[in-house]
Parts: C-alpha cells; sequence; structure tokens
C-alpha cells in the first residue's frame, strides 16, 4: 500500500466528515467508528484509482456509503438503530459538505448569543465529554434537570442556525 | 405549525436528544423509526438537528484519529509511507483541534499490565498544559517533580512552558502551543507532532542515538544542542553543538548539520545545511495570508474589515483552578523556519491593531527564546480595559522596557532572561483572563528602536 503524501492529507482532513456522514445514517457512534475503520482501509487499498485534483470528498462517501451497507448485513437487525426504510430516506440527502461549513459558522454566532451560564454547560457536555452524572455534579444539579437544560439549548441552538439558514436563503 | 407536526416534533426533538447522548431505549428506537418513516419533514428536522449536534462536536471536541489505526499500525514493514502516515494523522491534530470523534469502545483489561517505570521528570514548568500518559490517562496537573513514563505533553495556551529532564540529564524543552511525544526504552525516542521544542542531549550509547521524529524529517542525536520547529510541511533543526543527521523522509535523502547550522525538511527545500541567518529587528504579522501556527480562529478580509485573528477560549482545569475560568487567547508565530530570527533590541516596541467588544484589561506578551532555541521566558505587560472603547479598532504601541517577567515564571526567575532584549522572539501574544470580550487582532508589528523614537 504506498500512498502518496497528498491522499495522506485528504485521508486525514476527511476523517470528521467521514464520520459525521456515517454516524447520521446509523446513528451509533461504535458503529460508526467501526465503519470508517473500514471506510479507511479500503480508501487506502483503492488509493491508486483516486486522481489528485478531483473530488476526494465525494469519493470517500461513496466508498463510506457501501461500507455502510456491507456493515448492515453483517449485523442483527436488533443492533441497528434505523430500519432499511428509514436508512434509505435519510442516506439521500445532497449538499451535505457544503452544508456543514455553513451550519458551523451560523453556530458560533449562536453560541455567542448564549449566557455564560449555558454556553459552560454545553462545554461541559462537547468538550468536556462529560456523562450527565459527571456534568450534573459539576454544576450542582440533578442529572433529570442537566438533561432537560441540554435538550433545550440544543432545539434552541437548532431554531438559531435554522433561522439564520432561513434569513440567508431568502 | 398544525396539532399533527407539533406532536411529531416535539416527540422527534425529545428522542434526537436521547439519540445523542446514546440514551435510547428499543421503545424509543421503534418510534424514531415510525416519525422518520412517515413524515418527510421529520427527516429534514432530524438532519437539522444531527448539523448542530455535529458542529458543537466539532466546535469544542478534542480531534481523535483513531479511526486511522488500522491504516497507520498494521504490521511492521520496511517502508517509510507507513511512518509518515502515522505522523500525517498525528500532526493533523494540530490542524483540526475544533474535530470531534468519540473515543471507541475499549476492550475490557483482561489482566493488570505491569508497572510502567518513569524516564523521567518535570524539571519546571508554567502555563497550561496537559498530559497524556500510560493507558491514556490525562493529567492537567503537572507539578515539577513529578515522575512521568513517558507519553504526550501539549502546551494549551502561548504562555505554556514544560522542562522535562531524562535520567540520564538530558534536557528537552517545549513552549507555547507545541505537542510532544516522548518515550525511553533504552533508546529516547520523541516525536514532534505540533510547534517546536529545543533540548540539550548528553551523550546517548552507541548505537542507540535519540531519535526525533516529525511528519517530514527524522533526527538522530548523540549529544548535543539542537531545537526543532515543525509546520505541516516542512520541520527546521537548529543546531546549536555537536552534530544531528537529518533525514527527509519523503526521499530519504540524509545529511550531517554541524554546529551553528540549519536545514529544513520539506518538499520544496533543499536538505543542506546553511548558517544559521544573521537576525533582524523588525516584523510584521501578515494575517491577510492566513494564519500559520499560533492561537486564534483566522477569519479573512471581507467586507471593510481586514483579516484578523479572533481570541479562542482554553478553560483551565479544575486542579489547577477550582473555578475553571478560561483565558482568551490569540498568538502569532514570529522567528519562523524560512526568515532570519527576530531579535527585540531596548526601546523595541510592539504595536498591535485589533478591537473588542467589551473593553477588559489585556495582557500583551512575547515568549522569548535564547540563540540555542532554549526557553527564555515570557515577558508582558497588562493594558488596562480604560484604553480600549466598545467595538472600535483600537492601536496600541507597547514598549518593550516596560515588559515584564510573567509573574508565573518567578520561582524558576534566575534561569530566565532578566529582560527581553537580545533575544529570539518566539511569538507574540495578547489574550483576556476569564470574559470572553470578543478580542481580535488585525496585526501585530515589531519596531525597531529607530523607528520607535522618531
Amino acid at each position: 500500500m504506498e500512498l502518496s503524501d497528498e491522499f495522506i492529507l485528504e485521508l486525514t482532513q476527511a476523517q470528521q466528515r467521514l464520520l459525521s456522514y456515517i454516524y447520521r445514517r446509523v446513528a451509533n457512534r461504535d458503529q460508526a467508528m467501526e465503519i470508517l475503520q473500514q471506510t479507511n482501509l479500503v480508501l487506502c487499498h483503492k488509493a491508486d484509482d483516486f486522481k489528485l485534483g478531483t473530488n476526494f470528498a465525494a469519493w470517500s462517501s461513496t466508498v463510506a456509503h457501501y461500507q455502510i451497507l456491507s456493515y448492515r448485513t453483517s449485523l442483527s437487525r436488533d443492533r441497528l438503530v434505523f430500519t432499511d426504510e428509514v436508512m434509505m430516506f435519510i442516506d439521500d440527502r445532497e449538499n451535505e459538505s457544503e452544508m456543514r461549513e455553513e451550519v458551523l459558522s451560523h453556530l458560533r454566532f449562536c453560541l455567542k448569543a448564549m449566557s455564560s451560564d449555558n454556553q459552560i454547560l454545553i462545554k461541559l457536555r462537547y468538550a468536556g465529554e462529560l456523562s450527565m452524572e459527571q456534568i450534573a455534579t459539576k454544576v450542582g444539579k440533578k442529572v433529570g434537570a442537566v438533561r432537560v437544560k441540554l435538550h433545550r439549548l440544543r432545539r434552541s441552538l437548532r431554531d438559531c442556525v435554522q433561522n439564520r439558514l432561513q434569513e440567508k436563503q431568502a | 405549525m398544525s396539532e399533527k407536526k407539533q406532536i411529531w416534533q416535539d416527540g422527534l426533538d425529545t428522542l434526537l436528544a436521547r439519540l445523542v447522548d446514546e440514551e435510547l431505549s428499543t421503545t424509543d428506537t421503534k418510534r424514531l423509526n415510525e416519525i422518520l418513516s412517515d413524515n418527510p419533514a421529520a427527516r429534514d428536522h432530524y438532519h437539522v438537528y444531527m448539523d448542530v449536534h455535529e458542529a458543537l462536536q466539532e466546535q469544542f471536541s478534542i480531534p481523535d484519529f483513531t479511526a486511522l489505526d488500522k491504516v497507520v499500525t498494521p504490521e511492521p514493514e520496511p517502508s517509510y509511507r507507513r511512518p509518515i502516515l502515522a505522523m500525517a494523522a498525528l500532526v493533523m491534530i494540530g490542524f483540526f483541534i475544533n474535530f470531534l470523534v468519540r473515543e471507541p469502545a475499549q476492550p475490557p483489561v483482561a489482566e493488570k499490565r505491569a508497572e510502567v517505570e518513569p524516564i523521567a521528570k518535570v524539571r519546571s514548568l508554567s502555563g497550561s498544559l496537559i498530559y497524556t500518559g500510560d493507558r491514556g490517562i490525562v493529567r492537567k496537573d503537572l507539578k515539577e517533580g513529578d515522575s512521568l513514563e513517558g507519553g504526550t505533553i501539549e502546551g494549551m495556551t502561548p504562555d505554556a512552558w514544560f522542562e522535562l529532564e531524562f535520567f540520564d540529564g538530558s534536557i528537552v524543552m517545549i513552549s507555547g502551543n507545541s505537542m510532544l511525544t516522548f518515550s525511553d526504552d533504552g533508546q529516547k525516542k520523541l516525536r514532534l507532532k505540533e510547534g517546536g521544542f529545543s533540548a540539550n542531549v548528553n551523550p546517548q550509547p552507541k548505537d542507540k542515538p535519540m531519535l526525533v521524529s516529525t511528519r517530514t524529517a527524522l533526527f538522530e542525536v548523540m549529544g548535543t544542542r539542537f531545537s526543532v520547529d515543525t509546520e505541516p510541511t516542512a520541520a527546521t533543526l537548529r543546531v546549536s553543538e555537536g552534530r544531528v543527521r537529518a533525514t527527509r523522509l519523503s526521499d530519504n535523502l540524509s545529511v550531517e548539520v554541524p554546529a551553528k547550522h540549519r536545514v529544513v525538511a520539506s518538499q520544496d527545500h533543499e536538505l543542506t545545511p546553511e548558517r544559521l541567518p544573521d537576525s533582524i529587528s523588525i516584523w510584521e504579522s501578515r494575517l491577510e495570508r492566513g494564519a500559520k501556527g499560533g492561537n486564534g480562529d483566522w477569519v479573512p478580509a471581507q467586507g471593510g474589515e481586514p483579516a484578523h485573528l479572533r481570541a479562542i477560549p482554553y478553560t483551565i482545569d479544575a486542579k489547577i483552578d477550582a473555578q475553571q475560568r478560561t483565558i482568551y487567547t490569540i498568538s502569532t508565530i514570529v522567528s519562523r523556519k524560512d526568515s532570519p530570527p527576530v531579535i527585540l533590541k531596548s526601546g523595541s516596541r510592539i504595536r498591535v491593531q485589533g478591537k473588542m467588544d467589551t473593553p477588559h484589561a489585556i495582557w500583551f506578551g512575547v515568549t522569548l527564546r535564547s540563540a540555542d532555541g532554549d526557553f527564555a521566558g515570557h515577558f508582558q505587560i497588562i493594558v488596562p480595559a480604560e484604553r480600549f472603547q466598545p467595538g472600535e479598532t483600537f492601536d496600541v504601541t507597547l514598549n518593550t522596557e516596560e515588559y515584564h517577567l510573567d509573574p508565573s515564571l518567578k520561582k524558576w526567575a534566575a534561569g530566565l532572561a532578566k529582560n527581553p532584549f537580545g533575544l529570539k522572539v518566539g511569538s507574540v501574544w495578547c489574550h483576556s483572563l476569564w470574559d470572553s470580550v470578543g478580542l481580535q487582532v488585525s496585526k501585530m508589528e515589531i519596531l525597531a528602536p529607530e523607528e520607535s523614537n522618531e
């Protein structure tokens, strides 16, 4: 497996995007990681098929797509989150890569508009990767209250991002 | 919104929260599938929710490239490509600091592992550091004298500084935003993933030189003083004393680098030792060309606003600061591989242009190195909030005669510079403590004394 530096850079840069692509189709973080590992192996084996300067994102997503399908057939139904039908519906989405950058930039704006207490809670969940119990201990609240609060914060961020996206489209 | 939509939307929101928090029950899974199957709008809703969840992960989480493990660490082969791939994955951690990947599930440990022997101790340190040691245990509470068994040390802020002494007396030191992995199993191996480090290495056992790897180069050290800086596509070695063998990984070409020379290992630079260049005393950041290294969220010029760096947060660990407060920091690297070292002279001034939303005291500082590349101190000055106006650009020119050693380095002051002059400027930086005040910087300059006297 002889890989060019350029290919390695493309592959490394694509990791987060590929994980996002896979995760939202399987809705399970551990399964997504396994599929990503398999996808990376296939991409490396097929490195010679990739022409530098062409669309690595599209090519790697296609490989990931087939790895998801293959992985699903290897698991028993009860371990899959989505049915075949729902998976097919969710898979049918365009412009995913372009959306990521846009959503991220709106999200930064929306985060800034949040109170510092709320920002801290979001940071504990995402930057600290703490469990609900750990967050609850840190902020001195009950687990249920933290769960509800985080749920509301995510919803409020989603609404904010969505409004900004709609404003831009308008 | 119709009543029917309201019902599925409320239900879906709750289910999605459980999904991303990994608390989805079998009943929840069934209900989620029903909603997504029956309502096209629910699928859009799902994607928007996941967009936000993933953006939050990307914004805040620490990168993890473990999914590349199978590719980068399979069975050993005598190929130089494999280490390149491994290092590329590791170096990219520096690029994608906002990336998220959760740690994959680890298999249970079948038996207790053997105790790991320490190989070095912490000589001195300051600023925000993270150490990842044996079995991936992360520590942010390192102290002087702590014994370490090998691992990765990462400077999280421009003012971070860490000096490590191996048990044979060899010393390595990182400062600022750098990430260095170190080990010693009879042969010392260092891997510089980001930033720079310097070292003073005692003579090593025959046939077991200290190995220093970066993404683009491998350096073999028998006993010498040197420093290394790495960027994504290049590594620069500067040798103060002794000799170091440098190998460019892309073509396996090697050269011996003698004292007072440097070599740049990159694709677009000839691998030939050059005499260390003369120094200069003026410098300016050119943020319109992008941000190379340093700290800050780079924003290109748009509208009437010039390209700038926005401060990024670093939250101090609870063991160091019980209140877990946050520093909002910006820094730029000054002395680079492709330019002569920049030296501060008595009378040099530092000019910073920028903006902030809310006036706040700002710490302006420089990280200095000796000619050998050793850390020589952080010198800083605090500018009070009254000097700034909300939302308006500021333009401050600071007299380096008024800069003083960072008080957190007081304990080691005897071994550091007494003043900032005659020393190489590693980086210039500024930060606000504890409050996000929307600090951004569009230009930093080091002005020569004659200019400052005009």
